[in-house]
């Protein structure tokens, strides 16, 4: 198995893992509604625990869908160029969301030491817990523009976008 | 430089590298990032990729997007699409062109379930060409009115473009949904109006179906009940203060699944398909907003929709002159824009525009997400019609293309309606809530 292909199993295994968090949601949406309906009893801190489990789902999803080229992006004006040249716009692509998203996840590792002690509003969970997710997803998502970058480089364009 | 002519150097590089391939979110974020640094200096990096890529994915309000896509997911692999077009088929098959306008009535009920434009368009394409074909309906015109009917998934609530619209420009999503449901029906009725056209000037396009007997029409209507009762469920539940959107959205996503289960359609793999999907579309959304959140911090302190105000003031533009540019604007980028991408680049700029000119921000919310909806049925970029020759077994992409112009024209009629009308669409939200 190679780096790649490796690294390309993790990734979705992370993003399928991630969208439990969204079928944790919808059930403790329900089982509240339910409670409601049927009793005075609520879930308690539900606001919280769901934009948890939303974050958690979301942010853990983007890095793989780097490597299924699922981020929007407009083939129309590069479909028709050499393919070494939209290779090359591939990797500066990737080079530059390495770019942006190191320093997303920089300036936000530094704010998120700054609200280390902060909670949230309800049922008081540790704002690092918010934190966390999102940090994890920005950072395999640099990984994955690596490894996305590895790939063309070794491999070339994707047999899809030579077609 | 003034900061005017930076936001608009900016507005430029970013479009230059949209055209060059670069994701979307991925061109957004440079071109704030690089742009905020020359208007604001080194020190606003901090803050601007410190706070505001996490302050924009953490409120609660987005949770409602994961909710309504896995709503539709489900939905889609519900096989709900095939019962609403079977009858359909059964009431109005008979007319001439009748298949074509019981796509545009099957389009807009999957709209209702799913919100999803691209998806409903996948599966009704799946369902409807074949009936059509076997039919001795033109390809053109099959083509056309699935592509057409497939974006009245995005108009009609609950949709997934007008809940990021409402939550990007902090309006109601309930307001907004209803605010939908008149332009939708507008635009499903001017769909069907577009196919009478086509099939009284040319009959050989759609020979007529053979009538459907009672019994057939009875059980059509049962089969209408199970989205009736999902739609009924979702937006009741919102207008009756029983539930906050997000609330349900879930109800939504799960009565999707149970009625996945009910129809014997929830396998393993449907599961899995759903919650693939459902990642892998707020994955998109949710990266789209992190660059969004740079961009849009760039864009104010460029001061750039002030530069434009500034300008529309010089030129004694009127106000409807002002939207109907954008409208342009709007429909020339959909050649080659995603919807969301168009809405989101965007709306920095004209939101500020249109507040300022004192419209209201719900009716300008329907004009927008009708006309980013336009785009997905326009060459070359029409992710429609891409979808549809590439579902649908010998269809080419200019085959659709062409099928689509009636309806481009009714688009236009429609648009035109709504702009000049606002009354269409704010009519039940003020009359409801």
């Amino acid at each position: 198995m190679t780096f790649e292909s490796a690294s390309e199993r993790v990734l979705r295994f992370v993003s399928f893992a991630a969208t439990f968090m969204f079928v944790v949601g919808v059930l403790l949406t329900m089982a509240d509604i339910f409670l409601r309906s049927v009793s005075t009893l609520t879930v308690h801190g539900m606001v919280d625990m769901m934009q948890l489990c939303v974050l958690t789902g979301a942010m853990l999803a983007i890095p793989h869908a780097f490597l299924s080229d699922q981020h929007v992006a407009i083939d129309l004006f590069v479909e028709h160029a050499p393919t070494r040249v939209q290779l090359a716009l591939r990797i500066v692509a990737a080079l530059l969301a390495i770019a942006f998203l190191s320093g997303v996840l920089w300036f936000s590792y530094q704010q998120a030491l700054n609200e280390a002690h902060d909670t949230s509003q309800t049922i008081g969970i540790p704002m690092t817990w918010y934190w966390a997710p999102f940090l994890a997803g920005i950072a395999l998502s640099v990984f994955a523009n690596f490894v996305l970058m590895v790939q063309l480089w070794r491999h070339g364009l994707p047999a899809k976008a030579i077609e | 430089m003034s900061p005017p002519i930076i936001g608009a150097i900016g507005v430029f590089a970013l479009l230059v590298l949209i055209g060059l391939r670069v994701p979307v979110a991925i061109a957004m974020g440079v071109v704030g990032i690089v742009g905020g640094v020359a208007i604001n200096g080194w020190t606003s990096l901090g803050f601007v990729l410190g706070s505001q890529p996490f302050v924009t994915v953490v409120p609660y309000s987005l949770s409602v997007i994961p909710l309504f896509v896995m709503m539709g997911a489900f939905a889609a692999r519900a096989g709900l699409s095939a019962s609403l077009y079977q009858a359909l088929h059964a009431l109005i098959g008979h007319w001439r062109g009748g298949l074509a306008s019981a796509t545009v009535g099957a389009c807009a009920l999957f709209g209702a379930v799913c919100g999803s434009s691209l998806a409903t368009a996948a599966t009704m394409a799946r369902v409807a060409i074949p009936e059509m074909r076997s039919l001795g309906y033109d390809d053109r015109l099959s083509a056309g009115v699935v592509a057409a009917g497939g974006t009245l998934g995005i108009l009609i609530p609950p949709s997934i473009i007008m809940v990021i619209y409402a939550i990007m420009t902090e309006q109601s999503i309930g307001r907004m949904f209803l605010a939908g449901m008149v332009p939708g029906i507008l635009a499903a009725v001017l769909y069907v109006v577009a196919v009478t056209i086509v099939v009284t000037l040319r009959p050989a396009m759609a020979p007529r179906a053979p009538r459907a007997n009672a019994a057939a029409k009875c059980a059509a209507f049962g089969q209408l009940a199970p989205v009736a009762l999902l739609f009924g469920a979702v937006m009741g539940s919102i207008y009756l203060n029983i539930a906050s959107p997000t609330e349900a959205a879930a109800v939504g996503a799960f009565g999707a699944m149970v009625l996945a289960a009910a129809r014997r359609k929830l396998t393993w793999e449907v599961v899995r398909e759903s919650l693939v999907e459902t990642a892998q579309t707020t994955a998109v959304i949710f990266l789209i907003l992190v660059g969004t959140s740079v961009l849009q911090f760039f864009i104010e302190t460029s001061t750039l929709p002030t530069l434009l105000l500034e300008l529309i003031n010089r030129f004694n533009l009127p106000p409807f002159g002002v939207i109907l540019i954008i409208l342009v604007i709007y429909i020339i980028l959909g050649c080659f824009l995603d919807s969301l991408s168009m809405m989101l680049i965007t709306l920095p700029i004209f939101f500020p525009l249109i507040i300022k000119l004192g419209y209201d921000p719900i009716w300008f919310g329907v004009l927008v997400t009708s006309v980013v909806e336009i785009g997905l049925i326009t060459p070359p970029v029409g992710m429609n019609l891409f979808i549809i020759a590439s579902v649908t077994e010998k269809m080419k992409f200019e085959v659709a293309a062409q099928g689509v112009l009636p309806f481009l024209a009714a688009d236009c009629v429609r648009l035109l309606l709504l702009a000049s009308i606002p009354s269409l669409s704010l009519f039940l939200p003020s009359l409801l809530m």
